[in-house]
């Protein structure tokens, strides 16, 4: 079993794996020869299902194994995020699949230049040292050219795995959902998240403030939950109600993309008896009717975290099962041109009124 | 609910107005952000919010008319008038006018102002989707050339109470988003409508001085974890302090009046014009400025005491202290004590009028440029009910009347 590759966006790849880790400590990852795959199943909350393409990530990529050249690890992300992070400044960084003591570990080679005055550069190696806890199983050792001033940092980070069995992988499916009843393309996810964050802070103020009458003692783990709906007509509701206040916003002028009749099951008769072509019939694009909205109920601090992926500032798309689910396509890509197939596949379930 | 007078438009709301700036108000509520709930009242010249904590304090912010753009208050008719045939539950005041009054969830109400006020982070995602990142830190916050203060698109802010007992409806909207944001916010039945009573013509004492040197005090005070403070003013040194004793120890923070504090009536007194009721909104924020050109202005710009005598009033930090956040923000501070020994804190609070719009330019600005951000004045009171009342004490023990150290920010002396 193989494993070798070059980090080709280091700054991609953090983002990336923050985003994850947020939701979980460990994920799911698939390598074969045309892709990488980023599963988080939590015990709780969101589930995301994401597929890289390998350029996004690596270059010089090799893969080998007995079946069929597919490696499934379980990587934990916290180690891995924090490696990534020693590695923003480096001029390149490599990762490969090895053994330490007998124990799988992924092993992230960084190679980092610094080009400071001669009485600083005692302190550029001693400082990455200085950052010690985070280095732990790292071996620091620097290549010093006499004749110019550029001093090489290696820095190796040793992040345990575990190697999964084709039977331990087996039984892992992605979710299945019906037919969505409305297709919209979310806002900037920042913008999204810096109301919903406050509309799930204002929530639990009004909630611990009340709690003294003994009220809803039953979710003390699980946040309030937001209300977000979507119509036909480029609108998208995000709401809450508490005690003291019913608050939502509305975003209006977003595009609701078309169904491509090629990927629909039943083609152009399958679009046309499409939930979304139904719900086309409702609403209005000031989101002034109660009509034509599908909406779901979700957690307000799981979505905080769902929402962190912002940071990798793509393309979301977001399907919305009317009182059973939300799924967000999230593109790493902006451009519509870009073939890039790399998608990150939130999968969010609604809550019960 | 009942029949409405014919000349009136039955779907015509009691209140509504609009805002440019939610930034503003916002800025200004919190400073009386330290209760639950806010009673608010509306009538022709603006909005009143006050905040009361136990009885013993209270917190008034009046958001004059002039701080809106559009400000609409349809005074419902008196009850006494003759189609009062039925029975109208309103209240028992014999008031000739019924100003309507409720209350609302304080924090509720600045959170809703806050999704614009704060617009950094809903700016366009920008070309760097990473500089978008919104910061913890108001204060790093700092508009950007895209964000929609500074190209001068308005966030509007629309208040809207279609009748008594209706929640309050605010509606935010950003064209530039395309976003609106709908507040309902549950109005309650006030529990009482009664302020604090505070005597203007038994004013036994006043002082005008820098919001920064009284909040400088109370910080100074604080550490010693109190649960009471005596303020004390006295003819003769020291004119005013504060004095506290707590588990760690005592503190006792005195202001001295500087060399050329007289008892004159400062001329250029900003608190002056707010006759008996608080009238935020006076612009000119310039008058106060305008005091001390040559030499820095004493450290209490105004000093009045009714006799040659010493006042001491003793009041509950944590109430004090509940102040602080919005000495903070203020510019200057007028402490009045009154016969009874309520004290009252009028703030003088600079608010930025953004980019002017909607900013009504009435007389008063010559000696600000125009056409420049020109901050605008309003007025925050606090007033406190005393631990005990009428404690007074003799004569001022020192009699240094040539008090050294002007400017300074008072003595500190530690005892114990």
């Amino acid at each position: 079993m193989r494993f070798k590759a070059g980090i080709q966006n280091i700054n991609t790849f953090n983002k990336f794996t923050a985003s994850l880790a947020s939701l979980s400590p460990v994920a799911w990852v698939r390598l074969d020869e045309t892709e990488v795959r980023f599963t988080v199943i939590p015990e709780q909350g969101t589930q995301v299902w994401s597929v890289l393409s390998i350029e996004t990530i690596f270059e010089q990529y090799t893969i080998q194994s007995a079946a069929d050249n597919v490696v499934n690890l379980e990587v934990p992300l916290p180690s891995l995020q924090r490696a990534l992070k020693s590695a923003l400044n480096a001029t390149s960084a490599n990762i490969r699949l090895t053994k330490k003591d007998g124990l799988p570990i992924l092993c992230l080679t960084i190679v980092s230049t610094s080009n400071a005055p001669n009485q600083f550069s005692a302190f550029g190696s001693t400082a990455s040292r200085d950052d010690g806890p985070s280095y732990d199983d790292s071996q620091i050792s620097n290549v010093t050219d006499g004749l110019s001033r550029h001093r090489e940092t290696i820095i190796t980070q040793d992040i345990p795995v575990r190697v999964m069995s084709m039977a331990n992988v087996q039984g892992i499916h992605e979710p299945r959902c019906r037919e969505p009843d409305v297709y919209i393309v979310l806002p900037p996810l920042l913008q999204l998240k810096s109301i919903s964050d406050r509309f799930t802070r204002l929530a639990m103020t009004s909630r611990a403030s009340a709690s003294g009458g003994g009220g809803t003692a039953s979710s003390s783990s699980s946040g309030p939950k937001l209300e977000m709906s979507a119509n036909m007509h480029g609108c998208l509701r995000l709401g809450i109600r508490t005690d003291a206040m019913n608050i939502s916003s509305v975003w209006t002028k977003l595009s609701n993309p078309d169904l491509d009749p090629a990927v629909v099951e039943g083609g152009d008769e399958g679009v046309l008896q499409h939930p979304s072509t139904r719900m086309k019939e409702l609403g209005d694009a000031e989101g002034r009717s109660e009509e034509g909205w599908a909406t779901v109920r979700i957690d307000g601090r799981d979505w905080g975290k769902v929402m962190s992926v912002g940071r990798l500032a793509g393309r979301v798309i977001a399907c919305f099962c009317h009182e059973h689910a939300l799924i967000l396509y999230v593109y790493l890509s902006n451009s519509d041109e870009d073939r890039d197939v790399s998608v990150l596949t939130y999968y969010v379930s609604s809550y019960s009124p | 609910m009942s029949d409405v007078s014919d000349e009136d438009d039955p779907d015509r709301p009691l209140f509504t107005a609009v805002s440019s700036s939610a930034r503003q108000l916002h800025a200004l509520l919190r400073c009386i952000n330290f209760g639950p709930k806010a009673q608010v009242q509306i009538s022709a010249e603006g909005l009143r919010f006050s905040v009361e904590e136990s009885s013993a304090m209270e917190g008034l912010a009046f958001l004059d008319k002039s701080l809106f753009t559009t400000y609409q208050f349809n005074a419902p008719p008196p009850p006494s008038s003759a189609s009062s045939n039925h029975s109208t539950p309103t209240d028992a005041s014999e008031d000739t006018t019924t100003v309507p009054t409720f209350e609302i969830s304080l924090s509720a109400l600045l959170s809703t102002l806050e999704i614009l006020s704060t617009t950094p982070s809903l700016a366009p995602a920008g070309r760097d989707p990473y500089s978008a990142i919104p910061s913890r830190n108001p204060y790093l916050s700092t508009p950007t050339a895209f964000s929609p203060h500074t190209l001068g698109l308005p966030s509007i802010c629309t208040f809207h109470y279609p009748h008594a007992g209706s929640p309050l409806l605010l509606t935010l909207s950003e064209a530039s988003l395309n976003l609106r944001t709908t507040a309902e916010l549950t109005t309650y039945v006030p529990h009482s409508e009664e302020d604090i009573p505070f005597a203007r013509d038994a004013v036994m004492a006043k002082i005008i001085m820098r919001a920064s040197y009284l909040l400088d005090g109370i910080v100074e005070i604080a550490s010693t974890n109190p649960d009471k403070v005596t303020m004390s003013v006295s003819s003769t040194h020291p004119f005013f302090s504060l004095s506290s004793a707590g588990d760690l120890g005592s503190a006792v923070v005195e202001f001295a009046r500087g060399k050329d504090g007289n008892r004159r009536r400062d001329p250029s007194d900003p608190f002056d014009q707010d006759g008996d009721e608080m009238t935020g909104g006076a612009d000119g924020g310039g008058i106060a400025r305008a005091a001390g050109t040559d030499k820095p202005p004493p450290l209490l710009e105004t000093f009045q005491i009714a006799r040659k005598t010493r006042i001491s009033q003793t009041y509950k930090f944590s109430l004090i202290y509940a102040a602080a956040r919005a000495l903070a923000v203020a510019t200057k501070v007028s402490v009045r004590m009154d016969r009874e020994g309520v004290l009252s804190l009028q703030l003088m609070v600079e608010v930025d009028t953004g980019t002017g719009v909607g900013a009504k330019e009435n007389g008063g600005a010559e000696n600000v440029e125009r056409g420049k951000m020109q901050p605008k004045v309003c007025f925050v009171e606090f007033r406190f009910v005393p631990l005990v009342a009428g404690d007074r004490e003799d004569e001022g023990d020192d009699d240094d009347e040539e008090e050294e150290g002007e400017g300074a920010e008072g003595s500190e002396t530690e005892e114990e």
